[in-house]
């Protein structure tokens, strides 16, 4: 009677449990968008000295095309348009447009830690990594789902992934980001989930670039707005000379 | 003085008109500013004899936009110290840019006076108006022309560019270069037609394989489209370590170039005349506010060369500090030398943006 009641118990447990294809698949709707339309405060640390830089930013098709605009004074006008792997940098005091190549990507974005990969490209994780549950673990008190990510495309941004995903909501509180020879290059924290228009969102970003000693780059969405209208036009290297 | 008077006034009345004119919610109006000082001390090739060169740069930009046109207007003033007194005396003032681009389904208009460049922006363009290298720093933006811009844009990444314009009022210029956009490359056409029997036409590409590359070759004609001479560049760039190490290379070629030293060295403190030339650039970032550079330009006639190391300090927000020496390695008749440019120019620049 009592191995029947357990197993009464275990049941259900088993056949409701997510996988990591389940739980990244969440991820990826809740991340996805037509369009999106940011404006955004980014901090770079090292050490005790700091810079502060403010931009702006609109996205479509995923990440496929991206625009930013740096709006500080000291970046005032330099512009960014990604579409698909190609990058072009238009600098205000000479006027004229430059495309980047593309290598360039993953070169940190205004000296920070985070890439313009990172920043630009929103890549659908069921689409480019083989997914595996490795467990569950706690985030700063919350328990996650720890989710290992192997890349199984060549221009996967990362050859591995260590993602813990809040189990009430769609969202990674923390990543572990590795290169080839499974070097731990980069970490990613996030907080303050918000949900706006439906979909949970961390209003705030920490990267650390493990390479580096006491280096921090934080993000801090001012606003964020989804699936607005936003003329192609935007996304144009004629654009970027307005 | 009475030119920065002028500028100061035109630049004000711009504010006041700007300020009342707008009054929609996607106005802009934006006034920024630079302030650098630069500081050389010359190790001439004389025992113990050394000079002292300082420039004052004052940079003032003003931004208007609305949704479908802007204003922009960049004006510099220059105070200058030491040697550079000789050279430029006291101070000077230039208008770089001030323009209005007005944006429509025809297409962007731009007039007043405004950069034209055709091809691949940088060092070492066939198809740039002004060749001029400043050593202290290859990005500098050069200098506009008075002139009327059209582009036409199409699809994302495509469009014809065309332009009148002048540099004397009797001389009018004109060119047109229609680039599109194929797998990863930008691929262009130009003529353009640069005053009395000089036109330069030609093409240029920048795109990816593997590595970054670009190259451009231009002709050069007179008004019967009777060839004179060619130009041509080629370069090739790749990062290392998730981009914090750039390495590139450009080779430049320039018919009309000399190929004996005689020639090219002739004229005092004027560089860049011969027929060959390399340029390798290699930039690394140590850390968010730390980034180093090495650039050197090589004579591939006399295989003489300037080696430029330098390294660049962000103490704050919108204040950096550069320093850089420029080492001449030759010591004889040769384009880079010693005797011509002096043991070794180092420089400290102090910039501030606000």
């Amino acid at each position: 009677m009592k191995k029947w009641l357990i197993f009464l118990i275990l049941v259900p447990a088993f056949l409701f449990a997510e996988t990591g294809l389940q739980i990244i698949r969440k991820l990826d709707q809740n991340r996805g968008y037509g369009t999106q339309k940011y404006s955004v405060k980014m901090v770079i640390q090292k050490g005790k000295r700091t810079q502060v830089k403010t931009f702006t930013g609109y996205g479509m098709e995923r990440g496929d095309k991206s625009y930013m605009e740096f709006t500080n004074p000291e970046d005032k006008g330099v512009k960014y348009l990604k579409i698909k792997d190609e990058l072009w940098i238009y600098l205000p005091e000479a006027d004229d447009i430059m495309k980047i190549s593309g290598h360039m990507l993953r070169q940190g974005m205004m000296g920070s830690d985070l890439s313009y990969e990172d920043m630009m490209r929103d890549e659908e994780l069921e689409e480019s990594y083989d997914v595996k549950l490795v467990g569950s673990e706690k985030i700063r008190g919350v328990v996650c789902h720890k989710v290992e990510l192997i890349a199984k495309v060549r221009d996967a941004l990362y050859a591995r992934q260590v993602i813990y995903v809040d189990k009430k909501k769609p969202v990674a509180l923390k990543m572990e980001l590795y290169a080839r020879g499974d070097r731990l290059i980069k970490t990613m924290e996030q907080f303050n989930v918000k949900t706006i228009q439906g979909r949970a969102v961390p209003m705030k970003i920490e990267i650390r670039d493990m390479r580096r000693k006491d280096s921090l780059t934080t993000l801090e969405f001012v606003s964020v707005a989804f699936d607005i209208k936003v003329s192609s036009r935007v996304f144009t290297t004629g654009n970027l000379k307005r | 003085m009475k030119r920065l008077g002028k500028i100061s006034g035109l630049l004000f009345s711009l504010l006041i008109i700007s300020s009342s004119v707008f009054s929609e919610e996607e106005e802009k109006l934006e006034l920024n500013g630079l302030l650098r000082n630069d500081s050389y001390v010359v190790k001439t090739s004389e025992p113990e004899d050394y000079q002292f060169y300082n420039i004052l740069e004052n940079r003032l930009i003003l931004e208007a936009r609305r949704l479908d046109w802007k204003y922009y207007a960049d004006a510099r003033f220059y105070v200058y110290g030491g040697e550079s007194t000789t050279l430029y005396g006291d101070t000077s003032v230039n208008l770089m840019r001030s323009f209005i681009r007005y944006y429509s389904s025809a297409g962007d208009f731009t007039a007043g006076k405004t950069y034209v460049n055709f091809g691949n922006p940088g060092v070492f363009n066939p198809f740039e108006f002004d060749k001029s290298v400043n050593f202290s720093d290859l990005g500098y933006a050069r200098e506009g022309l008075l002139a009327i811009e059209h582009f036409f844009p199409w699809q994302d990444t495509s469009g014809l560019k065309t332009y009148i314009g002048t540099t004397d009022p009797k001389e009018l210029m004109w060119g047109i270069s229609p680039a599109v956009h194929l797998g990863t490359f930008n691929i262009g056409l130009v003529h353009n037609h640069v005053g009395p029997d000089n036109n330069i036409s030609g093409a240029f590409f920048k795109g990816d394989l593997l590595v970054g590359l670009q190259g451009s070759w231009a002709v050069h004609s007179d008004d019967a489209y009777k060839l004179d001479y060619s130009e041509a560049s080629a370069g090739i760039d790749y990062s290392f370590i998730d981009g914090k190490l750039l390495v590139n290379a450009l080779y430049y070629y320039n018919e009309a170039g000399a190929i004996s030293p005689s020639k090219y060295i002739a004229t005092a403190d004027t560089f860049l005349l011969a027929r060959h030339y390399g340029l390798f650039t290699v930039s690394g970032r140590i850390d968010e506010f730390w980034s180093v550079q090495l650039s050197t330009f090589v004579n591939l006639i006399d295989y003489s060369a300037v080696v430029i190391p330098s390294t660049i300090f962000i103490l704050t927000n919108g204040l950096s500090l550069t320093v850089q020496v420029s080492v001449f390695t030759a010591d004889g008749n040769e384009e880079f030398s010693r005797k011509r440019a002096g043991d070794l120019v180092s420089m400290i620049r102090v910039e501030g943006k606000f």
